[in-house]
């Protein structure tokens, strides 16, 4: 009887949902009544927990790899932003080179002959 | 203004946000082509090149407008690549979504059957559930949507029809460009925290289902009666 009373109380203050603590506890009544559980009842109980557990563990897997694809979606935009702006910086780069050439060629650039 | 390498980079060690790759490259093109404009213009040209000879003043003015062209193009490059680039990842979450979405919804309507014998809640709500945990983020719905409707084709920009109009639909064009910048912009920063919030929830339920086993242990080591 005590076993049952610390069951229920347990059940009580864990994690299942509310549903899955109903249809406990509702079991957990009648064995009381009787003073024991029979083995189909503690059978229903325990797949109840494994059940809720098992939807734990696939909320927890699905947003896992839900998790995964928005980080590898972050990581690659992240890798096209640092390549778009390394070209951008070898193009200003190339420009500025090539820039200050033509100005160099026009400076020095003999001036036209005077008669 | 000459372009120089004072032009602000984003800080190193750090990867760029979109927002800030775009804003340096900008800035970086709008400083070349700022710098490139009046030095084109006849008079600056005739007293940078005061003692040059007028036919040399005249190919160098040609090697500019060629230079000025060839970094713009590039730098359309550039922008085409990354937004391509973006593109693809974002289609590449939109798959793998439908991919998880269908793998999950299998098991939870297995569970739900579990459930159902067990007297607790219907498949529909389980998989009701789980449709909204598996939501794709509005943001990458709206673009993925959006991919097609509006866009400018090169093969329409080239068409007859549209050529007296090219103007006015190059303007329009980068005006999309523009717009998908920042989509990718806010796109990026809504799937970083959705999946940190992903990971955090991941991790309670992971907790949650080990908190079972001690209640399980416990309705274990009841003796039924005969």
């Amino acid at each position: 009887m005590n076993d049952l009373q610390n069951i229920k109380s347990q059940i009580e203050q864990s994690q299942l949902s509310e549903d899955a603590k109903k249809v406990i506890d509702g079991i957990l009544a009648q064995a009381m009544t009787r003073g024991s559980v029979t083995q189909e009842e503690k059978k229903k109980i325990l797949d109840i927990i494994d059940l809720e557990t098992d939807q734990a563990d696939l909320e927890a897997d699905t947003r896992q790899e839900v998790a995964e694809t928005l980080e590898t979606f972050v990581s690659d935009v992240d890798s096209a932003s640092q390549t778009a702006s390394d070209n951008l910086d070898s193009l200003d780069k190339q420009a500025k080179k090539e820039s200050d050439k033509l100005k160099e060629e026009l400076s020095s650039t003999p001036a036209n002959p005077t008669l | 203004m000459e372009p120089t390498s004072e032009t602000p980079r984003p800080t190193e060690g750090t990867r760029p946000t979109i927002e800030t790759a775009r804003e340096v490259g900008r800035q970086r093109i709008d400083k070349f082509l700022n710098w490139v404009a009046p030095v084109m213009a006849p008079d600056v040209l005739m007293e940078m090149g005061k003692n040059a000879a007028q036919d040399k003043v005249a190919e160098v003015r040609g090697k500019l407008e060629s230079l000025a062209e060839r970094v713009k193009d590039r730098a359309s490059e550039i922008k085409d690549r990354f937004i391509e680039k973006a593109r693809d990842a974002r289609d590449r979450v939109v798959d793998r979504y439908e991919d998880i979405r269908d793998k999950t919804i299998y098991k939870a309507k297995e569970l739900g059957k579990r459930a159902a014998v067990l007297g607790l809640t219907p498949i529909a709500k389980i998989e009701q559930t789980w449709e909204q945990v598996y939501q794709i983020p509005a943001e990458i719905r709206t673009w993925a949507a959006g991919r097609q409707e509006g866009r400018v084709s090169a093969a329409e920009l080239a068409s007859e029809q549209v050529k007296e109009k090219h103007e006015a639909l190059l303007k329009l064009i980068e005006e999309q460009y523009k717009q998908e910048l920042a989509e990718i912009g806010r796109t990026r920063e809504i799937a970083a925290t959705k999946a940190s919030e992903h990971r955090e929830k991941a991790a309670q339920n992971r907790e949650k289902a080990a908190s079972f086993k001690g209640v399980r242990s416990l309705v274990e080591s009841l003796k039924p009666s005969a």
